[in-house]
């Protein structure tokens, strides 16, 4: 089960753009066989909660890959890492550090999407499960989430660093 | 940065980054694709209520994540490969200047200063001295004539005047080469200025909610940063003057893919315009000018909405001063026309998103936005296709009548579908895509007192001839595309709805280097500027005509009247010379009727044209000349 690995490379080999597919297909989760829709809801809760866990995946290796890209040859000069102060004080690279920024703040965003692939898998999940006793109680699991991914103008927005 | 720092300093660092955020955009992109063909398309066809609709507005909301991760990972990617440019040419100078220096038996100092030896004739008995000098960095170095004005010149010809009388020859090569090692810390030092500020605009948002204000700073960071890399793309070659879609498509196919990723995230707005690319890049393209274009909509309606102005106003009697009625200000009217314009886009987009969410719904295929602009003409342009034209075995256009604006623009959205699905069916093995073209103004009126015209629009072709040039030009797009894509071309169909098949008719005049269609279908037809099928620049056996009942007799009638066909020959006419195709729709609007999936007669004759099952068309009447 190293369809990801695969479906890198292959992706950086530039053979073809439609991960989609490959993704979905490496998966299980392809559109053949059952072209008639599925018949319980159970099955189609579930469904959909694997397809969650797909993404998840996909957001996971985005992660290695965006690390991996940090690490150049020569590994982590520490004194590099030090942040410049002022805008033209220091003699070093004030690109190096803004890029290490953008890099922490990114892979903060990509852990976050992954948390919240978790929090509607596990939702689909249970919905799957018949855990919830109605209709009722799953709408409200998942407009929990929608509190909980509130917007933050004050610190969004225009705080991006701005 | 000084020299030291330009030393350490390894491009590579912003090459790798690129590289990773290049991958992550990829990636996401892709699970945006699954999510939106997979999973939301297929939860909406099996799973009904409120509690489905709360899960898919969570789906909805990881979409929105998924798109500003790719739209802005590939912002990062470009400006990382910009820095990453001038950085490694800068870094490049640099190390020639200093390789230079060392073989001419120099010492390159810590500070960049250049220590050269003792040498030269001896003067009173003595070898003149080794010494150090520092560079400077001065303009154009590479001895151009001495400008008085420019202090760099000067200060060119001052070097040059100290070395010329210095007895030792290594001073004045000493002076060069810190010279050129100044330059490149100059230089290094400019693009690292301008590029960390722009970097650090592209930090993520620091919440999972994407707003309309975040896709307003999304459109803002991409201005940052077309504006830092423009010398970075001042290398590329840009796309031709004169926008012929064959020398798009050639201009597209001669970018490297880090060329093509710079114009897609750059540009969006062009390149989703440019006819000749690739279907693929131009949906990426246009989602971007679709959220984009929502926000900047959303934001400005809200702020339209807190300031209504006073209605109406009381008109008073001149001479007795009593009132005498109310009439609306011209700041209401104003207002509320903005308001309308709005509305209308908001409920365009929100059709098109809708539209993206069905892939996977009654098997439709994915969508393709080839074309977007919620205020281009005077109505909105949306092309959308069903599945990629660019690899279709066969092609339709579907070009939709009078009264068609971006608003309601899902009646014909919805045609597309029915005859992506009836054609599908009829060649299951084959490929086919069917795209909704709507980019240009349709008359809004049919008959007298539509729309409050006395004149109805749709008896004029003007319409119809300033749509014609626009739409070859599409068609010319999709067709070099597909060349581009798999060598070879499509079978494609022109399908004209009403006044649409006017637009076809001045279509097919203008003359191009491709084909217009292989088949023509004129659809409730009021005329098409040419009184025999053969004009079309087809044979006529590839023309085809249908009638409904009703109302589509006074259009096709109106038409005639109105000199919409030529010698007031309209395409169901025996002396047009069209195959007549059966049809059992009871009315102008009624040619693509399904009944639990079966397809109405009107509607499988045109899904047959489109696949090319000619011999299995309903006839009336077979084409003649």
């Amino acid at each position: 089960m190293t369809t990801f690995e695969q479906e890198w490379a292959r992706l950086k080999a530039g053979a073809s753009t439609d991960v989609s597919t490959r993704l979905a297909s490496a998966d299980g989760w392809g559109n053949g066989g059952d072209s008639g829709g599925l018949r319980s809801d159970k099955k189609a809760w579930t469904a959909a909660a694997s397809g969650v866990g797909t993404l998840k995946e996909i957001v996971k290796t985005a992660l290695t890959e965006l690390e991996r890209a940090q690490k150049s040859p020569g590994g982590f000069d520490p004194l590099a890492v030090i942040p410049v102060m002022g805008p033209t004080a220091a003699p070093g690279s004030q690109c190096i550090a803004a890029q290490r920024e953008v890099y922490t703040s990114w892979k903060r965003y990509l852990d976050d999407v992954s948390s919240r692939c978790d929090a509607i898998k596990g939702r689909l999940e249970k919905a799957g499960e018949d855990h919830y006793k109605n209709d009722k109680a799953v709408e409200g699991a998942f407009d929990e989430l929608e509190k909980r991914y509130k917007d933050t103008p004050q610190v969004g927005g225009q705080s991006r660093g701005r | 940065m000084d020299y030291a720092a330009l030393k350490a300093l390894q491009p590579s660092e912003f090459e790798d980054a690129a590289a990773g955020y290049r991958a992550t955009r990829d990636l996401v992109s892709g699970a945006k694709d699954i999510l939106e063909q997979r999973i939301a398309g297929r939860m909406q066809a099996d799973l009904e209520g409120e509690a489905a609709s709360a899960a898919l507005k969570q789906l909805r909301e990881l979409w929105q994540n998924f798109h500003y991760v790719q739209v802005e990972c590939g912002l990062l990617t470009t400006a990382l490969t910009a820095l990453f440019s001038e950085m490694e040419a800068a870094k490049k100078k640099l190390e020639a200047a200093v390789e230079d220096a060392r073989a001419d038996k120099m010492t390159v100092n810590a500070d960049g200063s250049v220590s050269y030896p003792a040498g030269g004739e001896k003067v009173d008995g003595k070898v003149p001295e080794g010494g150090k000098v520092t560079g400077s960095a001065g303009g154009d170095r590479g001895g151009s004539p001495l400008d008085p004005v420019d202090p760099s010149s000067l200060a060119d010809a001052l070097d040059r005047q100290a070395a010329a009388q210095h007895p030792n020859p290594y001073f004045g090569r000493a002076i060069e080469y810190a010279n050129r090692i100044a330059e490149a810390v100059k230089e290094a030092t400019e693009a690292d200025e301008l590029w960390a500020p722009k970097l650090r605009r592209l930090t993520a948002d620091d919440d999972l909610t994407v707003s309309a204000k975040d896709w307003i700073d999304v459109e803002k960071d991409t201005g940052g940063v077309r504006k830092a890399a423009k010398s970075y793309l001042d290398d590329i070659k840009p796309p031709p003057q004169h926008g012929d879609p064959i020398a798009n498509a050639a201009w597209w196919r001669g970018l490297s893919p880090e060329e093509q990723d710079a114009y897609l995230s750059l540009h969006p707005a062009s390149v989703g315009d440019l006819d000749g690319l690739p279907a693929e890049v131009r949906d990426e393209a246009n989602r971007t000018v679709l959220a984009e274009s929502r926000a900047r909509v959303t934001e400005e309606r809200t702020r339209l909405l807190a300031q209504e102005p006073t209605k109406t106003k009381v008109l008073y009697d001149p001479e007795t001063g009593s009132p005498v009625g109310k009439v609306d200000t011209v700041e209401w009217t104003q207002w509320n026309d903005r308001k309308k314009k709005l509305d209308n886009a908001i409920s365009g987009m929100d059709i098109i998103q809708r539209r993206f969410e069905q892939t996977g719904t009654g098997d439709l295929p994915k969508a393709y936005l080839l074309g977007f602009d919620p205020f281009a003409n005077k109505d909105g342009r949306v092309i959308i296709a069903n599945g990629n034209p660019d690899t279709a075995d066969h092609t339709a256009v579907f070009v939709p009548g009078t009264k068609t604006v971006l608003g309601n623009i899902d009646d014909e959205i919805d045609k597309s579908d029915r005859l992506w699905r009836q054609s599908n069916k009829l060649a299951p093995g084959e490929s086919t895509s069917t795209i909704t073209w709507f980019d240009y103004d349709a008359p809004l009126s049919a008959k007298p007192g539509d729309s409050g015209h006395i004149d109805p629009e749709a008896r004029h072709d003007s319409y119809a001839s300033k749509a014609a040039p626009t739409l070859r030009h599409f068609l010319d797009g999709a067709e070099a595309a597909h060349r581009s894509a798999t060598g070879d071309t499509a079978h494609t169909t022109l399908i004209g709805h009403s006044y649409g098949s006017t637009v076809i008719g001045d279509t097919t005049k203008y003359p191009s280097d491709y084909r217009v269609a292989d088949d023509i279908i004129a659809v409730g037809s009021p005329g098409m500027q040419v009184d025999r099928a053969a004009d079309l620049g087809l044979n006529p056996k590839h023309v085809w005509a249908m009638a409904g009942g009703g109302d589509d007799k006074w259009v096709r009638e109106g038409g005639r009247l109105a000199g919409l066909g030529d010698n007031r020959v309209i395409p169901t006419d025996p002396a047009f010379g069209a195959n007549l195709m059966e049809s059992d729709s009871p009315s102008h609007g009624g040619f693509w009727a399904e009944e639990n999936d079966r397809p109405s007669v009107s509607l499988e004759n045109q899904a047959k044209v489109i696949v090319g099952r000619y011999d299995d068309v309903k006839l009336d009447r077979e084409a003649h000349w």
